[in-house]
């Protein structure tokens, strides 16, 4: 599975968001503070699309009658549109090298699989009239096929350093954040709490490949750090025998995580490489769509 | 050391076994490398690694196979050599080889046993004392590994075995306690008996015979027959059968001849009889056994040898033109059945001629002819009007005064013709063919006499050729001229038969007669083998006095000897038939080389180890991992198999290029042909094309072309086919070098090339320029100057009267040759148009026609095919039409009768 480059990416996530209906990201509720657009609040309100005639009441002012509706009987009504108004959602995904690996020539690198999800999530946001972004990279929140190109061109080049997570975002955005937070839990803390302290909330993914989970080596194994010597090389002498240790570890890393994401109120959505990407997608969906209700 | 009979060389390198423990400690101890991986969580891991290492072990078949390995090869570097018993000596030896050319022979066998012993002795660490039976090193015993050394380098040598002197260098030693051993050829060259004794006088002692079977061949005489020549070989030891073939060798070493020789048991001689003619009996400079044999088994052959030497008279008349003297015509006939020298008598003679040729231009009475005659010469003589005014001494027949004249307008007879030979003439059995004719001769005076001296007659009886002997030699007169002057005999084939016949009557006239002073020189000599090599540097010129009975020595090879312009061979064996056999001497073992050798095991280990060596160095990249990538290099990939398997099945089907086969078959019909472009459109097109002309050309012509060809310009011939018509795409690209030059070579030879650019239509349509294509592949092509064709040019005369020369397109403009070359009949080896002809030509595979014509020609197809006809006819036929060209002009300079033709054209032209 050779690295895709920007039209493979947007390829890819495009097919996978194909089958699931356009998704409406779920909006706090604070007036005045979120953008005017095209997200119809099931509410009248202000905005383009109509809503409904209502009885003319005396607190209105006459220039709000709809003569034409107004003349078909004795009542007077009034027209109402739907309160419309966008939400945005801004994504950032891990890319330092240990991101932009493989355990084997048959899966993709995790950094090559969150981009997919992320492109794939906007891709059916955009469909629904959201507006998406990348933290730290993209200029303002953009909407439609231009902006999905914009967007995946954005991701693909997108270094995702970690300095990028303390760009400013409005207050109350939601949050995708992809990675495969093994910097640890502390230093991940750290990040996710100054976000949630704008105020904003969001989704972890967690990007697994199986090998750092199942660790399948045997024998004299050095270990290195993928493209970089900056962290020492670690020589196992059996590695069969480190691998229940280390499989202990790793599960305690995770349910770090989980205990972070929980007491945040954050989604901590755990994703393999080798699993299909669709299970993915749906617990993003799922994720971002339960805010609605 | 010994171990039965294996024993070791270097026992020392045992201790190398003392080392496999520690080696076993140091594999336990030291793991093998890790393998390296990437791994991101590397954090996680580091918290884990708490614990000490504990190294991975070497796997124990790996331990196992590299002890194993260290094991065999200590062994191998202690020398283990496998020994035969019955070799084994303990006494000291001497040794006497025989590096005769009886030695030559068997050669090989006689190193090996002399090999063998030699070991022995070192191994038993006992003294040798090499001799050799030619040679003059003092005999000593010495340290054994100074004979092998002297083994090594020893050679036979083509000289007899100089036993008297080994006899004598034998003297000196002490031979009591020692073992002696004779490896002797299997000759006896004389005194054999002495250096038996002396052999026998040792402690032990033994005489090694080869084997009857296998016993030195020596080559005998060569005696001439009528079909071939007979070889005479003789054998030493005539224990036994003996079947073997005789090779007769060219002076290039090319075989040309091989001939059984069978030996019946005790018959000490056999012959080879080869069957050759005369020429190739003639091309025979060696024969030798097949097989090596030894010097002694080789004749040479030299130029007294099959060719004869024939001097012709020249009288010296310089301003004669040639095909008017009668020297010329005789000489012609000897040709190349004969060494000819043309020179005055006195310059002849020296050169020591079997057969002296004089016309009667020529005719002398020298007293030295005389003599020449007398003693062995043969002398031709060719009759003429000096012989008719007065006849001489030299004559086999007695003669009539004047001669005889037939045919002419003054006289009644008819020109006579020959009357079959003979039995008792030496032309017996040659054809006489009718039309040899002889209008004038020289009469014989009848007689018992005459007619047994006749060896040829006219048809009425009177003898042409007479012959009889002079002294030793022999005369031999044609009563005609010997040019064409008074028969037509001299410019038959009957002629060049006749004197071919006479030819082998010559007696050999031995080279030694002649009186010289030059001294020979050694040019090629024999070595030991019987293969002919430089002389070396020793070697000493011989006089010319002595050369006959010269002793052969190491500086007189044997071999072949040069004095100016002649060459003698000086054979290494004299007198053959007087040597004889060693194996009747006391204590003699005929067939006692047993070729057995002790066999060194040093080789063949430490081969084997080294192998295992390589096998270790692939096991430890297996085993530290690093094989798996090494592996996957060589796994193919999908795409690239695809692609190389399209490639397969897509070449043979894209280029039809000649085949060998196909070369032969297009040798043996008319095939046009096209220029395969590599653009699969064009040379289906082509293809097509060119077989609606064969079509066209089948059906209206006798020009019946077989099925064209595709070319490749840089493998096939090109030269087999008349015509190739090359179509020019505008993204031709230049010609490589090979095909360049091969296109040139083709016009050079006589071939047409046919570009056609195609273009003509887009011309029309404003396309304007030099075509590109054209260009390019022109650069490197020698084109003549080409003009636009003149209106009356053959190409529209060749079969159809043309107008013009319409393809698909019509009004393209054709170029041909300014200027004719007459060497190729006019015919221009470049012909550049654009008119598309494949398109208007093609034909499908039912022979229906596909092509296109764009009609703005009435009958424009018709038209195209009949350019096609008279384009394969022109090429075909060349100039041959050329004439009406001009037959305006011829019929005007035929005058006013001529003029009523001029209305006629359909005369000529067959199809209109």
């Amino acid at each position: 599975m050779a690295a895709p480059d920007a039209l493979e990416l947007r390829r890819r996530s495009e097919s996978l968001a194909a089958g699931y209906p356009g998704l409406l990201a779920q909006a706090q509720r604070v007036a005045a503070i979120i953008a005017q657009g095209v997200h119809g609040r099931r509410r009248a309100g202000q905005g383009e699309t109509f809503w409904q005639y209502r009885n003319y009441d005396s607190s209105d002012s006459a220039s709000r009658i709809d003569w034409r509706r107004s003349a078909r009987g004795d009542q007077l009504f009034v027209r109402e549109t739907e309160w419309e108004a966008a939400n945005t959602v801004w994504m950032w995904r891990g890319g330092n090298t240990g991101m932009d690996w493989r355990s084997s020539d048959k899966l993709p690198t995790k950094k090559d699989r969150a981009s997919v999800l992320e492109l794939a999530l906007a891709s059916l946001l955009m469909r629904a009239g959201e507006r998406c972004a990348i933290l730290g990279e993209s200029e303002r929140p953009r909407t439609g096929t231009a902006g999905l190109e914009k967007l995946a061109a954005t991701l693909f080049k997108s270094p995702g350093d970690p300095e990028t997570l303390n760009a400013q975002i409005p207050a109350h955005a939601r949050l995708l954040i992809a990675s495969d937070f093994l910097e640890g839990e502390a230093v991940w803390r750290e990040r996710i709490s100054r976000l949630a302290a704008r105020p904003a909330k969001g989704v972890l993914l967690h990007i697994i490949d199986p090998a750092e989970e199942s660790f399948p080596y045997k024998g004299r194994v050095r270990m290195q750090f993928p493209g970089s010597k900056i962290i020492a090389p670690l020589i196992v002498g059996r590695a069969e025998r480190a691998q229940a240790a280390y499989i202990e570890k790793f599960t305690v890393h995770k349910a770090a995580l989980a205990d972070m994401a929980r007491r945040l109120d954050w989604t901590l959505i755990t994703h393999h490489t080798d699993r299909p990407a669709t299970a993915a997608l749906t617990a993003l969906y799922g994720a971002f769509e339960k805010g609605k209700r | 050391m010994n171990f039965g009979a294996l024993s070791f060389m270097a026992p020392l390198g045992l201790l190398g076994l003392l080392a496999l423990p520690l080696i076993f400690w140091l594999l336990k101890a030291t793991p093998p490398s890790p393998k390296n991986e990437s791994f991101p969580p590397i954090k996680i891991l580091a918290d884990v690694l708490t614990e000490e290492e504990t190294p991975d072990r070497t796997p124990w078949w790996l331990l196992l196979f590299r002890i194993g390995l260290i094991a065999l090869l200590a062994i191998a570097l202690t020398r283990p050599v496998l020994t035969n018993q019955g070799a084994q000596t303990v006494r000291q030896l001497l040794l006497v080889v025989d590096n005769s050319y009886a030695g030559a022979a068997n050669w090989g066998q006689i190193v090996r046993e002399a090999d063998g012993r030699v070991s022995a002795a070192r191994r038993a660490n006992v003294n040798v004392a090499l001799a050799f039976t030619r040679g003059d090193a003092p005999v000593t015993f010495a340290p054994a590994v100074e004979a092998t050394e002297r083994l090594k380098s020893a050679i036979p040598v083509p000289l007899a075995a100089d036993v008297s002197g080994v006899t004598k260098r034998l003297q000196g030693l002490d031979l009591s306690g020692a073992q002696a051993v004779w490896l002797s050829g299997g000759i006896d060259f004389g005194n054999a008996d002495d250096l038996a004794r002396i052999i026998s006088g040792a402690a032990a002692s033994r005489i090694l015979v080869p084997a009857a079977e296998r016993s030195p061949l020596l080559a005998g005489p060569l005696t001439e027959t009528e079909r071939g020549f007979r070889a005479a070989y003789f054998r030493a030891d005539t224990g036994s059968l003996r079947e073997t073939e005789i090779v007769a060798y060219g002076s290039d070493g090319s075989v040309i001849a091989r001939a059984p020789l069978i030996f019946v048991p005790g018959n000490k001689t056999a012959q080879a009889e080869f069957e050759l003619p005369a020429d190739l009996r003639n091309r025979v400079s060696r024969i030798s056994p097949d097989g090596a044999g030894g010097a002694g088994a080789v004749r040479l052959l030299d130029d007294t040898w099959g060719r004869p030497v024939v001097g012709i008279i020249d009288a010296g008349q310089t301003n004669t033109q040639p095909l008017l003297s009668d020297i010329y015509y005789v000489e012609k006939a000897v040709g190349d059945n004969a060494d000819v020298f043309k020179a005055p008598l006195a310059e002849l003679l020296p050169l020591g001629p079997s057969i002296i040729i004089m016309s009667d231009t020529a005719r002398t009475e020298d007293e030295a002819l005389v003599d020449f005659v007398e003693a062995g010469g043969l002398l031709i003589r060719f009759a003429g009007p000096k012989l008719a005014a007065r006849a001489d001494e030299l004559l086999p027949v007695e003669l009539r005064y004047g001669g005889r004249a037939m045919g002419g307008a003054l006289t009644w007879e008819e020109p006579q013709g020959l009357e079959a030979f003979a039995a008792d003439s030496p032309f017996f059995g040659l054809s006489v063919p009718d039309d040899v004719t002889i209008t004038q001769q020289i009469m014989a005076q009848p007689g018992g006499e005459t007619d047994a001296r006749t060896w040829a007659r006219l048809s009425d009886g009177s003898p042409v050729v007479t012959a009889a002997p002079r002294g030793q030699g022999r005369i031999v007169l044609f009563h005609v001229t010997s040019g064409p002057e008074w028969s037509n005999l001299a410019v038959s084939g009957l002629y060049v038969e006749m004197l071919k016949r006479i030819f082998p009557l010559a007696r050999q006239t031995p080279a030694k007669i002649q009186s010289q002073s030059g001294s020979w020189n050694a040019q090629r000599v024999l070595d030991g083998f019987g293969r002919l090599t430089a002389p070396p540097a020793g070697a000493q010129p011989i006089s010319d006095g002595a050369f006959g009975d010269i002793v052969i020595s190491e500086t007189h090879l044997p071999g072949l000897y040069r004095q100016g312009a002649r060459l003698t061979a000086l054979n290494a064996v004299r007198n053959p038939e007087k040597l004889t056999s060693t194996a009747a001497l006391p204590g003699a073992v005929a067939g006692g080389y047993s070729g057995a050798k002790a066999s060194s095991l040093e080789g063949i280990l430490l081969a084997i180890g080294v192998t295992l060596l390589a096998l270790d160095a692939a096991f430890a990249i297996f085993v530290s991992g690093r094989g798996r990538r090494l592996l996957s290099i060589f796994k193919p990939r999908r795409a690239v198999l695809t692609v190389l398997l399209a490639w397969l099945f897509a070449v043979p089907q894209i280029s039809d290029a000649q085949s060998a086969a196909d070369l032969t078959q297009d040798t043996l019909g008319l095939h046009l042909a096209y220029v395969i472009t590599g653009n699969s459109r064009l040379d289906r097109q082509s293809d097509a094309g060119l077989r609606g002309v064969t079509l066209e050309l089948t059906r209206r012509t006798t020009v019946e072309p077989a099925e064209p060809r595709g070319v490749n310009l840089e493998t096939d011939t090109l030269s087999i086919y008349p015509l190739i018509y090359w179509p020019v795409a505008r993204d031709a690209t230049e010609l490589s070098e090979a095909q360049a030059s091969a296109v040139n070579d083709y016009m050079a030879a006589g071939g047409t090339v046919v570009f056609d650019t195609m273009d003509a239509g887009d011309r029309i349509a404003g396309v304007s320029g030099p075509h590109p294509g054209l260009a390019r592949i022109s650069a490197a092509l020698d084109i003549p100057p080409l003009v636009a064709i003149p209106a009356d040019h053959v190409l529209s005369k060749s079969f159809f009267l043309l107008p013009n020369y319409p393809g698909r397109w019509s009004e393209g403009a054709i170029y041909v040759d300014a200027t004719g070359v007459a060497a190729r009949d006019g015919v221009a080896s470049v012909i550049v148009g654009s008119n598309d002809w494949a398109s208007a030509w093609s034909v499908g595979p039912d022979d229906s026609w596909t092509g296109t014509v764009d009609e703005t020609l009435p009958r424009q197809r018709e038209f195209a095919n009949r350019f096609g006809v008279n384009l394969v006819m022109y090429v075909l036929s060349g100039n041959y039409k050329a004439d009406q060209v001009h037959y305006a002009s011829i019929l005007e300079r035929l005058g006013p009768a001529g003029t009523t033709m001029q209305k006629t054209p359909s005369v000529l032209d067959p199809k209109r």
